[in-house]
């Protein structure tokens, strides 16, 4: 009899409130992440007859036409991060080490070229150096010939000054940790100035300078918009990927799948590398005195006052361009003289329904991302198991998974039944939540780990369950880490292009799509006019972002 | 209302370590009871398994007659303060106190009467509206504990309360809580590390170590009668000597110090040798030519009310002997020869394998 009760209370304790939280996200991600991920892969072994095949595989390393955008990626995504760690690391030396003038400006504009749009860029250097760009013209009048901006020349550069921002920050951040006893130890032990850097600082900062590589690496190898509209002959496998889906009409997936895995077997290899090889060598230190910062005379000062805003001012340049031209008069695909509003008149015309779009699907996949996020941190922090390092896992697993991705993926999985989604709203919102979660879950993770257990225990054994306890304690104290992460993912979900573009139908177009339909048809006005509202909503929630985290939480 | 906790043979394992080997004990009605014992003795593991935070491996803990080991940890009633308050950081004095209340649904006006009682009791009603950022370690600590009482709980649990604040502020709190305690007259449960604080605050003492209770007793009895060697050592100082034992043909036995004299005692049972524990108070110094073991002293600290000896015996170990200021005229210096006396009722006398041994 006391047996029975006590099996039949451990049962009823178990199904407690988190284990049923923590069963139903599993099963959440079994179904949205994990099935579509096998179903791509089951694809790219089978034929469309069923049979298991290889041919797929053979076909993508023996042709030149499929192994060459692997190269090109590669290529890309290795210029792409080494000359990113080339801008970003002295930005970051000269920034965090020397007294040069507008110090927040700069990181402003660095953070915010970082979070715009990611085509916005390759767009505008077309508007500026393109065939019949403003630059290029004003030149050709003085009978120079520039030359052209587009392939692979154009997608680096494009993707420096868009990525460098991540080794610029999360170096900074080193070099201002690095306490100021390590490198007065080095300058006592005899060690001039510039072999200190070489031998102590740069050094101690290296696992985080790889950690803001990897970042660069990934995403120049994930991103789609870029290299589609400036690359023209130049082809990426996240391209290939795009074209392959779209001709396979009838949604046989076969090829696009084994290029999926492909691309997704790249950066999980480079993120493994990462995780086991870099992050071991990690020094953890807090700055008891954080290092000094040298005051410079006034003629140094100026000089690298204005090589940092040098740099941040081109890397923020195609935002100014993207609203500059978004007033400018057009003729058709001609922008002509003076200034309208007839490209606005055009999109709230025309093309309404993709903004309510964006914003209707961004709103619903934040509030899904908030409260998923809030429940997922707290597990994956508090309820410490294998099942949950498990989700965590898988929570963070589409970080290497590249958006166009993630978007056939889904698309493969969910237009047959028993479940079918495409072509739905839903669609796109699961494929956010999926991908801009993880934002929202590191910073509430973040501030969760600072909560002590016993706050909690103080709430329950008051009489409060820890479900209550939960809702009326720790989310509160969890809110300012929640909401960044969450401004965070916002802002990265209005702005995503490449699972949109392979998950969109008429209905449920979003502005990230309409601009690139928009720029294809060469209607660069509407095109601007959309990137602008992106452009803007993405600035002022950036600036809403610094006030809710007061510089607590990062952007990357 | 308070009610007893009875503990039954009572098991908490991680892994293959064993926290809590089959404790029992009972915490009687209204008993400040103190668990005492090192760092990872299973003191706090314990204290936590009452409180629900832990799970029972094995075995019943009871409170009143009520067997309460599946109950969830918001329905036991109990009372808890941290050893870092855990004060609630969004909210205010008054809302921290009143969170309980409001748990257990009790109307507004009297949650503000019962709240603004509780904060006089701790004394800090006018910090009602302060928010914890703005109260000091003190502070924070009376908020914690009007909190845990305000719900009039059936047992009050306290971990480490005291730890964290500064030595002037410890002795103030800890004759706070014992007077709450004697007033409301709620169960208490504290764990402790510190033993004057222990004996300070309790009625009765478990003392911990290797999750199993070493000696259950008041703290006059487990200062003057440990039970063992380490709670001879673990409370106060003691010093161990060696002794011989010798029976004579009445079967009278006699201990007896190396270069000492020989005492009668009476033992549980027969042993060759036994192990004698003596605080530095229980010994009398005489002078070199007075009775007891010779010695020299190598350092002495005045501490004002006694000064404290550090005495080498012949046969190299070095034992400490404390003098009172009061009984003496002058203090002695390093290099003085002494005879170490001690009287036989005193001391305590264990085997070798440290358990007790003599006979009260």
């Amino acid at each position: 009899m006391v047996n029975e009760q006590s099996i039949a209370g451990k049962i009823k304790n178990h199904f407690n409130f988190w284990n049923i939280t923590k069963y139903l996200f599993i099963i959440l991600l079994l179904i949205f992440l994990v099935y579509p991920l096998f179903a791509i892969i089951f694809r790219s072994f089978y034929n469309t007859e069923g049979e298991f095949t290889m041919k797929f595989y053979k076909t993508f390393f023996t042709k030149a036409y499929y192994y060459r955008t692997l190269i090109n990626s590669l290529k890309v995504s290795v210029l792409t991060t080494v000359l990113s760690v080339a801008v970003g690391v002295p930005l970051a030396y000269i920034t965090s080490r020397f007294n040069v003038f507008g110090k927040k400006l700069i990181n402003l504009l660095i953070i915010m070229s970082l979070m715009s749009p990611p085509f916005i860029g390759a767009y505008s250097w077309i508007m500026l150096l393109g065939r019949n760009g403003f630059i290029t013209n004003l030149f050709e009048k003085i009978g120079i010939t520039m030359p052209p901006i587009y392939g692979f020349g154009g997608i680096i550069m494009v993707f420096t000054l868009k990525l460098f921002p991540y080794v610029y920050l999360y170096v900074s951040g080193a070099m201002s940790s690095i306490d100021r006893s390590l490198e007065e130890a080095a300058e006592n032990l005899g060690s001039s100035k510039l072999r200190r850097v070489f031998t102590v600082t740069i050094p101690v900062i290296m696992p985080t300078l790889a950690a803001g590589a990897i970042m660069v690496f990934m995403s120049s190898l994930a991103d789609f918009g870029t290299p589609m509209l400036i690359g023209e002959g130049y082809k990426v496998l996240p391209v290939l990927v795009y074209e392959e889906y779209m001709s396979e009409m009838g949604g046989n997936a076969n090829m696009a799948g084994a290029l999926s895995v492909v691309i997704v077997f790249c950066s999980t290899a480079v993120l493994l590398i990462q995780k086991y090889v870099i992050s071991r060598k990690n020094y953890v230190m807090t700055a008891m005195r954080p290092p000094i910062i040298e005051k410079l005379s006034m003629a140094k000062r100026i000089l690298l006052t204005a090589i940092c805003m040098f740099v941040a001012f081109v890397a923020f340049l195609p935002q100014i361009v993207v609203v500059i031209t978004s007033f400018v008069k057009t003729s058709g695909p001609i922008f002509v003289k003076g200034f309208s509003l007839e490209s606005y008149e055009k999109i709230f015309y025309k093309l309404s329904k993709n903004i309510t779009n964006t914003f209707t699907f961004s709103i619903i996949a934040i509030a899904i991302i908030i409260v998923a996020g809030m429940l997922l941190s707290y597990l994956i922090v508090k309820r410490k198991s294998k099942i949950n390092s498990f989700l965590d896992l898988l929570i963070m697993f589409p970080y290497v998974i590249p958006g166009a991705v993630l978007g056939i993926c889904m698309l493969v999985a969910f237009n047959k039944p028993p479940i079918i989604l495409s072509g739905s709203a839903a669609i796109l919102i699961i494929a956010y939540v999926i991908r801009k979660m993880p934002y929202t879950i590191r910073s509430s993770s973040a501030l969760l780990y600072q909560i002590e257990p016993s706050i909690e225990e103080a709430s329950i054994n008051l009489g409060v369950s820890p479900m209550k306890t939960f809702f009326k304690i720790t989310a509160r104290m969890m809110a300012p880490g929640v909401l960044s992460g969450a401004i965070l993912s916002w802002i990265t979900t209005i702005n995503e292009l490449s699972s949109s573009i392979m998950l969109y139908s008429g209905k449920t177009a979003t502005i990230s799509v309409a601009i690139y339909t928009e720029v294809v048809r060469s209607s660069f006005g509407t095109a601007a006019a959309l990137a602008s509202i992106l452009t803007i909503t993405t600035i002022l929630s950036l600036l809403l972002f610094n006030w809710v985290s007061k510089g607590k939480v990062s952007v990357i | 209302m308070s009610h007893s906790v009875k503990v039954c043979n009572v098991v908490k394992k991680y892994d293959d370590f064993v926290a809590v080997d089959k404790i029992s004990c009972e915490i009687r009605e209204g008993e400040f009871f103190t668990l005492l014992g090192p760092s990872g003795c299973g003191k706090t593991t314990l204290l936590r398994m009452i409180a629900g935070f832990n799970s029972i491996d094995d075995g019943e803990i009871y409170f009143g007659d009520k067997v309460i080991n599946q109950i969830e940890a918001h329905k036991r009633d109990i009372g808890m303060v941290f050893q870092n308050y855990a004060i609630f950081p969004h909210m205010t004095v008054y809302d921290n106190v009143a969170y309980g209340l409001k748990a257990r649904k009790v109307p507004k006006d009297q949650i503000e009467v019962k709240v603004m009682e509780a904060l006089d009791l701790v004394q800090i009603k006018n910090l009602k509206d302060r928010k914890p950022s703005e109260l000091s370690g003190g502070q924070q600590q009376r908020v914690a504990l009007a909190r845990a009482i305000v719900i009039k709980p059936g047992v009050l649990l306290m971990d480490e309360p005291l730890s964290n604040l500064d030595a002037k502020l410890r002795v103030q709190m800890r004759t706070i809580i014992k007077k709450l305690q004697k007033d409301l007259g709620i169960t208490t449960v504290y764990v402790t590390h510190d033993q004057e604080e222990a004996l300070a605050i309790s009625d009765r003492i478990a003392i911990m170590k290797s999750g199993k209770i070493m000696q259950l007793d008041t703290p006059a009895d487990i200062y003057k009668r440990p039970r063992n060697t380490f709670v001879a050592g673990f409370i106060g100082t003691s010093n161990f000597l060696d002794v011989q034992v010798r029976y004579d043909d009445k079967m009278n036995t006699f201990i007896k110090v190396e270069g000492g004299l020989e005492y009668p005692v009476k033992l549980k049972r027969k042993l060759e040798t036994a192990i004698l524990s003596i605080r530095p108070e229980q010994f009398i110094i005489n002078g070199p030519d007075g009775r007891g073991i010779p010695g020299e002293i190598q350092m002495y600290t005045f501490l004002g009310d006694f000064a404290n000896y550090e005495i080498k015996l012949p046969g190299g170990q070095v034992v400490e002997a404390n003098e009172y200021t009061k009984d003496i005229d002058f203090v002695r210096a390093i290099g003085d020869r002494i005879r170490l006396d001690f009287d036989p009722e005193k001391i305590s006398l264990f085997d070798q394998e440290g358990t007790e041994a003599y006979l009260w």
